[in-house]
């Protein structure tokens, strides 16, 4: 016996508020992106708040499961190790099969459908888990959606090139080895992104400050990239954020970035970055236009 | 009376009620990012919500011994819905990112779909901060979270039939405001500026 039997209520359905059941249906799938909850597990764990288990439970794996567990590991404890394997990686090749490196060589095909971003992208993310601002620099890298189905929703819909330009931008480091085998090929985009993604962050896509691309290169390739794949302009303005904090093209970087983040239906990231240029940029004159954009 | 029967047969009913207390890491895990998506809707500013969500885990970890094992969603709902509240409360509300403006056309080019959900969602936030608290939480639990009233009515505090006449009213104003916008922005194609 349930104690709301005699309170019983449907949820709200299409057919009888369409406008609103529709709206409440794409609110659902607004979670938060897998490294923003990477960057909350590592603010926990760093606070004593132990978040992320060592072992996996078996049972109950919710929707963000695996990803979130290995990322927070692996941006609390492990970020040495990162370090670590990635010298290895970069001096020889180490041919151990850790998840490191047996994943590297899965994302490298992967990730040459873009060649260039996906090497700097990939070194972007690795400062990140000392970065105690690493939500919002998480924020715009990270492509896997914890739910399954919208992010397969947003996948097919924006290109199917999507999901690769991204790989190398999420920021979970190889997290606990025994948590993904690293042998899951190529299932669903959301585990293909799990296996692959981890490996690229320690794999030694070194951010070579020597080649650095001009601001101006990053942000014309990001705007360029902006209609075929969002996913990539946002691993662009991702990049000049890095590198350009203070850059004199911030605001275009945002605006580009805000685009981006709505084509890939991220829209509560998107509307916070909306908030935060309006703050940061009260008089732009793209101010407009960027607000519109959150409509 | 209930054309969708199914609708309500959800995670909630089919999770293992287990008397065992969850890990804190498996709470996380499975239940973090609804949560993070609930301060949202209960008016939480998107770049806020992580900060508000540690707020959740660190409470959830200090009470976790004193959880009786019962209804782990309406529990950590419960605490979700204070923090939530505690924040509009404070001075950090004034920043709103949601603003009472009617949502428009936009007249950008970029993928008309993904616009238009991020439109729904700003029209649905923008719907929901014209509730008031009470209501607003019951919408959200149900309708978004899609906890059961049982759940709702532990996670506010309030009796399951208190809980169901929010609900039911809180609908019909986000109904009323979602016909009323629909009707007087049909085609306005992001011309209001001149006025």
């Amino acid at each position: 016996m349930k104690p709301d039997d005699d309170y019983w209520l449907e949820r709200l359905s299409a057919s009888e508020a369409p406008e609103l059941a529709r709206s409440v249906g794409i609110m659902r799938e607004q979670v938060p992106d897998a490294s923003q909850l990477a960057a909350l597990a590592a603010q926990l764990s760093a606070q004593g708040v132990p978040v992320v288990s060592t072992t996996p439970p078996v049972r109950g794996m919710g929707r963000v499961g695996k990803f979130t567990l290995s990322a927070g590991a692996a941006l609390v404890g492990i970020a040495g190790v990162v370090l670590l394997l990635r010298q290895r990686t970069f001096d020889h090749r180490p041919s151990t099969p850790t998840v490191a490196s047996a994943g590297l060589h899965e994302v490298i095909p992967a990730a040459s459908s873009l060649p260039d971003v996906a090497r700097r992208a990939g070194g972007i993310l690795a400062p990140l888990p000392a970065n105690p601002g690493a939500v919002e620099s998480a924020d715009p890298s990270q492509p896997p959606r914890p739910a399954g189905e919208p992010l397969a929703e947003r996948v097919g819909s924006t290109a199917p090139s999507a999901a690769a330009p991204e790989l190398p931008e999420s920021p979970e480091p190889p997290a606990g080895p025994n948590l993904r085998s690293g042998s899951e090929p190529a299932t669903g985009a959301l585990k293909t992104l799990h296996s692959t993604s981890k490996p690229t962050t320690s794999s030694g896509a070194e951010p070579s400050v020597a080649n650095k691309p001009s601001e101006l290169t990053l942000l014309r390739d990001a705007r360029l990239s902006l209609r075929t794949s969002p996913a990539q302009a946002l691993a662009l303005t991702e990049q000049h954020r890095q590198l350009y904090p203070r850059g004199a093209m911030a605001q275009e970087r945002e605006l580009i970035a805000i685009s981006a983040l709505a084509s890939l239906g991220r829209h509560a990231a998107a509307l916070s970055r909306v908030a935060d240029f309006e703050r940061d940029f009260p008089n732009s004159p793209y101010r407009k236009q960027v607000t519109q954009l959150a409509r | 009376m209930s054309p969708f029967p199914e609708v309500d047969a959800r995670p909630a009913e089919a999770a293992p009620k287990t008397a065992a207390v969850p890990s804190l890491a498996q709470i996380f895990e499975e239940h973090a990012p609804f949560l993070w998506r609930a301060l949202i809707g209960l008016g939480v500013p998107a770049r806020d919500a992580q900060d508000l969500c540690q707020e959740i885990m660190i409470t959830v970890h200090r009470r976790l011994p004193q959880f009786d094992g019962v209804s782990l969603r309406g529990w950590l709902y419960g605490i979700c819905v204070r923090v939530a509240s505690d924040y509009r409360r404070s001075a950090r509300v004034r920043r709103e990112v949601v603003t009472d403006a009617q949502p428009e056309e936009a007249s950008t080019t970029d993928p008309a779909d993904s616009l238009d959900r991020t439109r729904q969602v700003r029209r649905l936030l923008s719907g929901l901060s014209r509730l008031d608290e009470p209501k607003r939480e019951a919408f959200v639990l149900f309708e978004i979270e899609e906890l059961t009233l049982a759940e709702v009515s532990e996670a506010v505090g309030a009796p399951i039939q208190t809980v169901y006449s929010r609900i039911k009213a809180a609908r019909e104003q986000m109904q009323r405001g979602f016909s009323a916008t629909s009707h007087d922005a049909p085609k306005k194609g992001g011309i209001s500026e001149a006025r």
